[in-house]
């Protein structure tokens, strides 16, 4: 049973981190806990499909042309949403996510339907690629989110390291009218970090159905990686990584050994457990706690 | 007072009772053109909620395409829709809004979870309701709804779903090596019983064992593969998947993924392009619709008004609310207008047959309304698997034939 453990850790945990990704990024540029990460995933995912199924377009231009969607879609949504709240509350700013979020689904559902939706174009990245002990096959499918949720953390843990928007935003986002005195253009910060979020978010979507099923309420997956934010550090980019594996194991733990009604509250039990130990998460930073 | 002042107020007293006369002749009018008003709680949005939403969307296409021919008795029929996503407490305050409200009657299109709280309320009232899928008696542990003197329910019940299950876990005795099974059931209290009390026990006393694999599966879940692991690992060599489409979809495709190559079944109730893209010959689904066939009359008048009211599911999955539709139909047209909601009751408790035009090309006969069965007695089962020779589902052997006992749970 354990490789079965291993094989659902090796499935879920990178796309947890994935759209934990997103979590990150925008709360360490603006300061702000985005709840509508879920439903940019779901409008990933829906743009994927459409440009998959309904336009035939083949699937490496499909994501390439979802990654630039992704990304101006996070510029546009900061311009137009979220630059005016500048200078209010981030409670204001996170009500607001959460309102976008039920007016997202609302909007797919009259587009789309509630119907479940899946990919039938690309059955070819449901082969398995890899047998794993146990007999557990890894698809292509899963194996690429591994391969997109390593390449996005190392590239964003060198952004945020090394090049200067990635320290600026940093800055903007421990003190935006401080940032702003130093000269960096704190708007052109926080649009390039929702659109680096709603990247993310896409292009997790889009995986994520490559072998899912998918309706208007696929966001809800999210709310796993929200946890896996939580628990790894919600301004750590690398806590993604120990979050995600950590709240995989506990759904994984819970469907195989105790019921698997427990394994969706789990995430929440583990976020529960940590923050009441660490209210930072297990690499988030102390001082950043206040903000939320 | 000065002339004018006296003009003024002789205008205004010609005014005030032309707006009168106008106003009542208005009224009479609207009187002439009021509608009977219904009532529907449904999970219209949220996980799970495809099946239940293509319900409301065929009664809402009935009463559109009735209204346009012109009511019944003359006055049409407006439907009040209320979203309570699965949620049981919003599903409760459903019923109590159209107690207190101006309907005649009411509709449950939701999981049986949602079932008890809302028949609670229906029951301490006079509102006839007409649930559009299954409905549980007290025999149902977990609490379903008591099923009263004004509650009534028209669907293919989840016990006879379990019976055909039942019939092809005979067929599946020859295709595998050794008789052991796994099983995934909706977590609501419904289908949880009728697996557990009937199924089950069934399938056991025909020499399958339980694979070690048997789990009450929520609508949500995120992702099915841990669910499809854990099949793989009890060594079961065929699968049931009991649930509606947003979850049975995903857990078929899960198992598949984790590399189950038995035979597996589940119920198409629903979401029919969906499965038709698995493309599996060794997926064996009862087919919940066979009540209609495509090219006949009643198949042709769900698409018809599908597309006219702009509605998006397939006649299949629209079937069930249309046919709530029916019955509100024949009910109300004995009723007269104003029905009063015992009036309603009280036909809705007696015997009789649905036998409109929509009615009478019903693959296995009329839809008898009795005391027990709201349905047909006798319920005929296509099941079909995908052949990859003819890129369509095909039957696999007869249609199961079965004796809808209602809530009542048969001896084994």
């Amino acid at each position: 049973l354990f490789t079965a453990v291993f094989a659902d850790i090796l499935a879920l945990a990178p796309l947890y981190g994935t759209v934990a990704l997103g979590f990150v990024i925008i709360y360490r540029f603006t300061g702000v806990l985005n709840f509508a990460q879920g439903a940019i995933f779901s409008i990933g995912a829906y743009i994927f499909y459409v440009l998959v199924e309904q336009v035939a377009i083949p699937f490496v231009p499909a994501l390439f042309l979802v990654i630039v969607c992704g990304f101006g879609f996070g510029l546009g949504l900061y311009a137009t949403v979220f630059k005016p709240l500048s200078g209010r509350s981030v409670l204001a700013v996170i009500l607001v996510t959460i309102a976008l979020a039920t007016v997202v689904q609302g909007a797919l559902i009259l587009l789309f339907t509630a119907k479940p939706y899946s990919i039938r174009a690309l059955k070819y990245l449901e082969v398995t690629v890899q047998t794993m002990p146990g007999g557990h096959p890894v698809s292509a499918a899963t194996a690429l989110m591994f391969v997109v949720y390593f390449v996005l953390l190392i590239g964003l843990g060198l952004l945020f390291t090394y090049l200067r928007i990635g320290m600026r935003g940093r800055a903007a986002g421990e003190n935006p009218i401080l940032a702003s005195y130093r000269g960096i253009r704190v708007h052109w910060v926080f649009g390039v970090s929702w659109a680096l979020a709603a990247l993310t978010a896409f292009m997790s979507g889009s995986i994520y159905i490559l072998n899912h099923q998918f309706s208007p309420s696929a966001g809800e997956v999210a709310l796993h990686g929200f946890a896996a934010a939580m628990v790894g550090g919600l301004d750590s980019i690398g806590g993604t990584l120990l979050g995600a594996i950590i709240v995989a194991a506990g759904v994984s733990v819970a469907f195989q050994y105790v019921n698997p009604l427990l394994s969706e509250v789990m995430p929440y039990v583990i976020m529960f457990i940590i923050l009441y130990v660490r209210p930072w998460g297990i690499w988030g930073s102390p001082e950043m706690i206040d903000r939320v | 007072m000065p002339k004018h002042r006296r003009v003024s107020g002789l205008t205004v007293t010609y005014a005030l009772a032309a707006i009168l006369l106008a106003s009542a002749g208005t009224g009479a009018f609207a009187q002439a053109n009021q509608p009977y008003r219904l009532g529907v709680s449904g999970m219209l949005t949220g996980t799970g909620s495809s099946f239940y939403a293509a319900q409301a969307e065929g009664l809402r296409i009935f009463f559109d395409r009735l209204n346009e021919k012109g009511g019944i008795n003359g006055h049409p029929v407006t439907i009040v829709f209320r979203d309570n996503r699965g949620d049981p407490a919003t599903a409760a305050a459903d019923a109590q809004a159209f107690i207190d409200g101006d309907v005649v009657g009411a509709s449950l299109f939701s999981a049986s979870n949602t079932a008890p709280g809302f028949a609670q309320a229906i029951t301490r009232s006079k509102l006839p309701v007409v649930n559009a899928s299954w409905c549980y008696g007290p025999s149902v542990p977990g609490g379903g709804p008591k099923v009263a003197e004004n509650y009534f329910c028209a669907g293919i019940t989840s016990l006879a779903n379990v019976k055909a299950f039942i019939e092809l876990f005979d067929r599946f005795a020859t295709m595998v090596k050794e008789k052991k099974a796994a099983y995934g059931t909706i977590d609501v209290p419904g289908a949880l019983a009728s697996f557990n009390k009937m199924f089950i026990p069934s399938i056991e006393k025909k020499g399958w064992a339980n694979g070690g694999y048997l789990a009450a599966v929520p609508f949500n879940l995120a992702d099915y593969s841990p669910a499809a692991r854990a099949i793989i690992d009890s060594g079961a060599q065929a699968v049931n998947v009991y649930c509606v489409a947003d979850c049975t979809l995903p857990f078929l495709r899960a198992i598949r993924a984790a590399g189950f190559k038995g035979p597996m079944t589940a119920v198409l109730a629903s979401s029919e392009p969906e499965f038709r893209a698995l493309k599996d010959p060794d997926l064996y689904l009862v087919v919940n619709d066979s009540l209609i066939e495509e090219g006949k009359p009643v198949h042709k008048a769900i698409l018809e008004a599908a597309k006219r009211f702009n509605a998006r599911a397939t006649p299949g999955d629209l079937l069930d609310g249309w046919l709530i539709g029916m019955v509100y139909e024949k009910a109300l047209g004995a009723c007269g207008y104003p029905c009063a909601r015992e009036k309603l009751t009280q036909i809705l408790n007696s015997n009789f047959t649905l036998d409109s035009q929509d009615a009478i090309d019903l693959i296995g006969g009329k839809i008898e309304w009795t005391a027990t069965v709201h349905h047909l007695r006798t319920k005929a089962f296509r099941i079909v698997h995908w052949s990859n020779e003819k890129q369509a589902f095909v039957d696999f052997g007869q249609a199961i034939a079965v004796e809808d006992t209602g809530l009542v749970f048969p001896k084994l």
